[in-house]
C-alpha cells in the first residue's frame, strides 16, 4: 500500500498513455516515413534523386507536405484528446472527486502530452543520427541540419499544442477546442489581414500591402510551419516561441483552476468571455463582409457598407448559436444592434478627425525617406535563404524634399486617385524615418504619368539610384557569373564567368545605370533583354539590358560578343510599322498584329540597315504613336514593339508623314 | 463532521442551491431527499470538491473541502452514472484507485470482488449498468474512506444486490465510523438504512432530522366508537391530523405511545389500533402545510 504519494501519479499518466498513445505513435510512424524511410529511398535511388536532395537547404525540404501536414495536426489532436476528461460531465467528476490538486491534474496531463510530441522526434532524430554514421550521409546533410530540423520541429509542437490545451481550458466542448484552437493558432495572421485590408478601406494611404507582407507567415507558428521549407527559424523566433509556450503553459494553470467543472459542454466555458467571444465574432465577419463586398463591387460604397452590416449580423449569429448550442437565435437582435451602433459612431470619429489621412511630417522632423514602387521592399525578410537587396532610405535633404512635395500632391489629387478605373498603375510607398524614432508609412497606388514631375528628380539622383538598384548593393565576390540574354526565343547567350571579366562588367554597368535618365528608363524598361547575376543557391539579381547602356554595350562589341548578346537585324526576316492608338487592345498579341498589319498605310521594312534600327530605338509601352511587329526568321516568332516621336527612326517617321 | 453553512451555488443565473445549511455527524447515514432538479446532486458534488461554491463554507471537521486533497483522500463519490476509463478492466481501474487512494485495502478488494462475483479481467463497460454500479461500490469500498457520497445509489441495482450492498455500506458505518451521504428521489429506497433525512426543495433544505426521533414520536391511531369521537380526546391528544373514514377515525398524534394509548382506552373505543407511520406519511403530517406541497415530492 503506498502510503506516501510519488511526485508523479504513475497510474494516471498509464491512463494518459493508453487513451492518447496512438496520437504518439501515428505521428512517430510519420516521421518514420518522412526522414528515416525517405532517406534509405534516396540512398537506393538514382544518382539524379541524389544530387536534388543533395541541394536542399533543410530537411523540411524531405516530403514537405507529410511534414506540415503532421507538424500542424498531431499536437492539436493530441491536445483536444487529453484534455477531453474536462469536457465530459462525467469524467470530469471522476478526475475532480479524486484526491489530487488541480494544479497536480494539469502539470500530470499537460507534460505527458509534451513528452508524447517530443518522444517521436527524439527517437527519429536517434535513428538518423545513427544513420547518418552508417550511410556516410555527411554530402546530404549534417548533423546540425538534423539538429536544427529536431529542435525546430519541437519549440513548434510544443506551442501549437500548449495552445490548443489553452483553448481546450477555455472551452467545454471537444470539437469547439479543435476548432478554435485552429482559429487561435491563425488569428495573429487571420486579424493582420483584416485589419490592414479594412484600414486601407477607411484611411486613404494606410499601407496595407506594407503590413500584408512584411513576414505575415510569422505571425502565427501554423502559418509558419507551411513556409518552413523556405524560411529559416531563427534564435529569436525560438525564444519567442518558448517564451509563448511558457506563458500560455502558465495561463492555462490559472485559467484551469479558476474553471467551473459544470462548464463541460458549454462552448465558452467562462461566463465573461462569453460576450467577448460574441462581439469578437462579429467584429471578424464585419471586416470580412466589408473587405469581401468592398473588393467584389469594386470599391463601391454602398455595397462596402452593406457587407460591414451583412458580416456583423452573419458573425453576431454564428456566435450566439454557438454559445446556446441551438440555431434558433433570430430574436437575440438587440445586442447587434447596440454593437453596430457602436461601430458606427468610432468610424465616423476617426474619418472626421483625419489625422492619420493629413498626416505629413515636417523636413525637420525627418531623419530619412524611402520611397519606392518596388514591392519587394516589404516581401523580404530576415530568415530568407540568400541575401537581400531591400531599398535603403535616403539621407539627403534635396531628396526627402523632393519626397515631401511627391507625398503632398498625392494627398491633394486624393479624389482624383480614388476614382474607378483611373488606370493607377504604381504603388508609391513612402516611409519616413522621424529623429524622434518613429515611423511614418504610407501607400498611395496612382498614375505614373501624373507625377512624373515630382519623381523624375528623385529618380534621377545619385542617391535614389545607390540605394535602391540591385546592382549597387550586391557584392562584386558573391558574382558566380554573369549572362546577358536577347529577347526572343534565339537562346542568344553571353555568359561572363571569370572574375576579371564579371568586375569590367559590374563596374561599366554601374556607370550606365548611373547615367540613365527617367524618361529613358520608362522608354525602354521591359525591353525583353536582360542581363542576369547569378550569385549561387538559385539566388540571382536581373537587370533589365538597355539600349542606353553605351559603355557595357562598347565594352561587349570590343571583345566581339555584342552579335551573341543581344538580337540583331540579321534574327529578323522582316517588320511592319503602323501608326496610331494601340493601347485598347494591348491584351493580345493575335490582336495587336493583325491591328498593325491591316492598319492603313503600314510600312513593311526588310532592310537590314532599317532593322537595325528599329531594334535600337523600340520602347515597350502600348500608349506610344508607332508600332511595330518584328517578324523573326523562321516565321514562328514575332514581338510587338512600340516608338514614341522622340524615338522613332526618321525614315519612319517620314513614312507616315 | 460534515458542515454546510450558508451555501449558495449557481449555474451562470440559475441558483442551483440556495443558503443551504446542513450538519452531517461523524459515522451516521444521511440521506438526502428531493425531487428532480432540487439540488442534490449539486450538494453532493460540493462535497466532492467538484464545484466550488458562490457563497458560504463546506467543511469536513473545520477544513474547507475544495481543493483539499488531504481530505479528499479519505472520500470517495460514487456518481449517478459511474464512470469509468474507457477499455479498462476492473483490476485496472482498482490499481488506478490504489495509485489515488493511500487507504486503499487490496485484500479487502479481492475479498468484495469475489463476493459480488465480478470478472476482474472483463472490460468495465462491456459490464451492464448494474455490473458497472456494483464494481463502482467495490472499489468505493475497497478504498475504505472516512467518508461516502453516493448518489442514487439504488438506481439498476437488483433487489438482491440492493440488499447486499445496503448491509455493507451499514457494516462500514458500524465498524468504522464511516459517514454516508446519499441522495435519493425516493424515501421509501434508503429510508431503512438512513439515520438522519434531509429534504431538498428548489435550492433550499425544507427540513433536517433525525429519524429515530421522528419514528418514535408521532403515531396513527384508528379508533371507532358507538356515539361519536368524545369532543374531549381531540383536546387532549391534540392531533396533527385527524379524518373520518364511515365510523372509523383516524388521528396522526404526536407523543409517547403508552400515554396515548392511555388516553384513548379511557375513553372505551369499540375499536382502537396504534399504527407506526411510514417515513413518507410522518413527513407530510409532521410538516403540514409543506409537507402537503411536497407529497409528490417525496414518494
Amino acid at each position: 500500500m503506498p502510503s506516501k504519494m510519488s511526485l508523479f501519479n504513475k497510474e494516471l499518466m498509464l491512463q494518459m498513455g493508453r487513451s492518447t498513445g496512438w496520437i504518439s505513435v501515428i505521428y512517430l510512424l510519420g516521421l518514420l516515413f518522412v526522414l528515416p524511410i525517405r532517406i534509405l529511398l534516396i540512398l537506393y535511388s538514382d544518382s539524379d534523386n541524389f544530387l536534388y536532395y543533395q541541394s536542399r537547404n533543410n530537411l523540411y525540404q524531405y516530403d514537405y507536405e507529410i511534414q506540415v501536414f503532421l507538424i500542424a495536426i498531431a499536437p492539436v489532436i493530441l491536445a483536444v484528446f487529453l484534455f477531453r476528461f474536462l469536457h465530459v460531465k462525467q469524467a470530469a467528476d471522476l478526475m475532480h472527486s479524486l484526491p489530487l490538486k488541480r494544479s497536480r491534474i494539469f502539470h500530470h496531463y499537460a507534460l505527458t502530452g509534451m513528452v508524447l510530441l517530443i518522444l517521436p522526434v527524439a527517437i527519429v532524430t536517434g535513428i538518423v543520427y545513427i544513420m547518418h554514421f552508417t550511410y556516410d550521409l555527411g554530402s546530404l546533410f549534417t548533423i546540425h541540419d538534423l539538429l536544427y530540423w529536431s529542435g525546430t520541429i519541437i519549440v513548434i509542437t510544443l506551442l501549437l499544442y500548449i495552445a490548443s490545451v489553452f483553448v481546450g481550458i477555455m472551452t467545454g466542448i471537444s470539437v469547439v477546442q479543435a476548432v478554435l484552437a485552429y482559429v487561435f493558432l491563425f488569428f495573429p495572421i487571420g486579424i493582420t489581414v483584416l485589419l490592414s485590408y479594412n484600414l486601407k478601406i477607411l484611411l486613404y494611404g494606410f499601407p496595407s500591402d506594407f503590413f500584408l507582407n512584411r513576414q505575415l507567415e510569422k505571425l502565427s507558428p501554423i502559418t509558419f510551419v507551411t513556409v518552413l521549407e523556405s524560411r529559416a527559424f531563427q534564435w529569436k523566433d525560438a525564444v519567442l516561441y518558448i517564451v509563448m509556450t511558457l506563458v500560455l503553459y502558465g495561463l492555462s494553470l490559472f485559467f484551469y483552476k479558476k474553471r467551473n467543472l459544470e462548464s463541460a459542454s458549454e462552448a465558452i466555458a467562462f461566463p465573461k468571455l462569453r460576450s467577448v467571444f460574441k462581439y469578437g465574432t462579429a467584429f471578424c465577419f464585419m471586416l470580412l463582409g466589408g473587405s469581401y463586398f468592398n473588393d467584389v463591387s469594386f470599391k463601391n460604397l454602398g455595397w462596402t457598407l452593406f457587407g460591414y452590416g451583412i458580416g456583423a449580423g452573419i458573425g453576431y449569429f454564428a456566435a450566439e448559436m454557438v454559445l446556446l448550442k441551438t440555431w434558433r437565435v433570430f430574436t437575440r437582435i438587440k445586442g447587434l444592434f447596440v454593437y453596430l451602433a457602436a461601430m458606427a459612431l468610432f468610424v465616423l470619429g476617426v474619418q472626421a478627425l483625419g489625422f492619420y489621412e493629413n498626416r505629413v511630417p515636417e523636413q525637420s522632423e525627418i531623419k530619412n525617406a524611402l520611397l519606392t514602387d518596388n514591392p519587394n521592399f516589404y516581401m523580404r525578410y530576415d530568415g530568407f535563404y540568400g541575401d537581400v537587396f531591400d531599398p535603403k532610405p535616403m539621407k539627403e535633404p534635396e531628396n526627402i524634399d523632393a519626397v515631401l512635395k511627391l507625398h503632398k500632391q498625392i494627398l491633394a489629387n486624393k479624389k482624383v486617385n480614388q476614382q474607378e478605373n483611373n488606370k493607377a498603375d504604381r504603388d508609391f510607398f513612402i516611409v519616413y524615418e522621424l529623429k524622434n524614432g518613429q515611423k511614418v508609412v504610407r501607400q498611395y497606388r496612382v498614375m505614373t504619368r501624373l507625377y512624373e514631375d515630382f519623381y523624375k528628380p528623385i529618380y534621377e539622383s545619385k542617391e535614389f539610384k545607390m540605394t535602391s538598384k540591385e546592382i549597387y548593393m550586391m557584392s562584386e565576390k558573391k558574382v558566380k557569373y554573369l549572362q546577358i540574354r536577347a529577347n526572343g526565343p534565339l537562346n542568344k547567350v553571353v555568359t561572363l564567368s571569370t572574375p576579371e571579366d564579371v568586375r569590367q562588367a559590374l563596374s561599366l554597368l554601374k556607370e550606365d545605370v548611373l547615367a540613365e535618365t527617367y524618361d529613358d528608363h520608362m522608354y525602354y524598361t521591359n525591353g525583353g533583354a536582360f542581363i542576369e547575376f547569378n550569385l549561387g543557391k538559385e539566388q540571382s539579381v536581373v537587370l533589365d539590358y538597355m539600349p542606353t547602356y553605351v559603355k557595357f554595350t562598347n565594352w561587349l562589341k570590343e571583345r566581339e560578343m555584342l552579335e551573341q548578346a543581344r538580337l540583331t537585324a540579321a534574327d529578323i526576316s522582316h517588320v511592319v510599322v503602323a501608326k496610331g492608338d494601340f493601347s485598347e487592345i494591348n491584351d493580345s498579341d493575335l490582336g495587336l498584329e493583325s491591328a498593325i498589319e491591316k492598319s492603313k498605310n503600314a510600312l513593311k521594312i526588310t532592310d537590314k540597315g532599317q532593322i537595325e534600327q528599329v531594334l535600337e530605338k523600340a520602347g515597350s509601352n502600348p500608349r506610344h504613336e508607332y508600332a511595330a511587329v518584328v517578324y523573326y526568321n523562321g516565321g514562328n516568332f514575332k514581338e510587338i514593339m512600340f516608338f514614341d516621336e522622340e524615338h522613332v527612326p526618321e525614315f519612319i517617321k517620314n513614312h507616315f508623314r | 463532521m460534515i458542515e454546510f453553512k450558508n451555501v449558495t451555488k449557481k449555474f451562470d443565473r440559475y441558483t442551483a442551491i440556495e443558503n443551504v445549511n446542513l450538519t452531517i455527524q461523524t459515522g451516521s447515514i444521511y440521506g438526502l431527499i428531493g425531487s428532480n432538479g432540487a439540488g442534490k446532486t449539486t450538494i453532493i458534488k460540493l462535497l466532492a470538491s467538484i464545484y466550488r461554491q458562490d457563497q458560504g463554507e463546506v467543511t469536513i471537521d473545520g477544513q474547507p473541502v475544495f481543493e483539499n486533497v488531504h481530505l479528499k483522500e479519505k472520500l470517495v463519490f460514487i456518481p449517478d452514472h459511474p464512470y469509468v476509463f474507457p477499455q479498462y478492466t476492473t483490476r485496472q481501474m482498482a490499481r488506478f484507485y490504489r495509485n489515488c487512494y493511500p487507504s486503499w485495502d487490496e485484500e479487502r478488494f479481492k475479498n468484495l470482488a469475489q463476493a459480488f462475483e465480478v470478472d476482474v479481467n472483463k472490460k468495465i463497460q462491456s459490464f451492464s449498468k448494474g455490473w458497472q454500479r456494483q464494481i463502482a461500490f467495490i472499489m468505493a469500498l475497497a478504498a475504505k474512506p472516512d467518508i461516502l457520497i453516493l448518489d442514487e445509489p439504488m438506481d439498476g441495482l437488483d433487489p438482491v444486490v440492493r440488499k447486499k450492498v445496503k448491509n455493507l455500506l451499514i457494516q462500514d458505518v458500524a465498524e468504522r465510523e464511516m459517514t454516508i451521504l446519499v441522495s435519493s428521489h425516493n424515501l421509501r429506497e434508503i429510508e431503512d438504512i438512513c439515520d438522519h433525512i434531509g429534504i431538498l426543495h428548489k435550492g433550499t433544505l425544507l427540513i433536517e432530522k433525525e429519524l429515530d426521533d421522528l419514528k418514535s414520536n408521532v403515531h396513527k391511531v384508528q379508533v371507532a366508537y358507538k356515539n361519536g369521537l368524545p369532543d374531549r380526546l381531540l383536546d387532549k391528544l391534540k392531533p396533527l391530523h385527524a379524518e373520518k373514514r364511515g365510523s372509523v377515525h383516524l388521528l396522526i398524534v404526536r407523543g409517547e405511545e403508552a400515554a396515548i394509548a392511555k388516553q384513548i382506552i379511557e375513553t372505551h373505543p369499540v375499536i382502537f389500533d396504534l399504527l407506526p407511520l411510514t417515513l413518507e406519511e410522518i413527513f407530510i403530517y409532521e410538516m403540514g402545510d409543506i409537507g402537503y406541497a411536497i407529497k409528490n415530492v417525496v414518494v
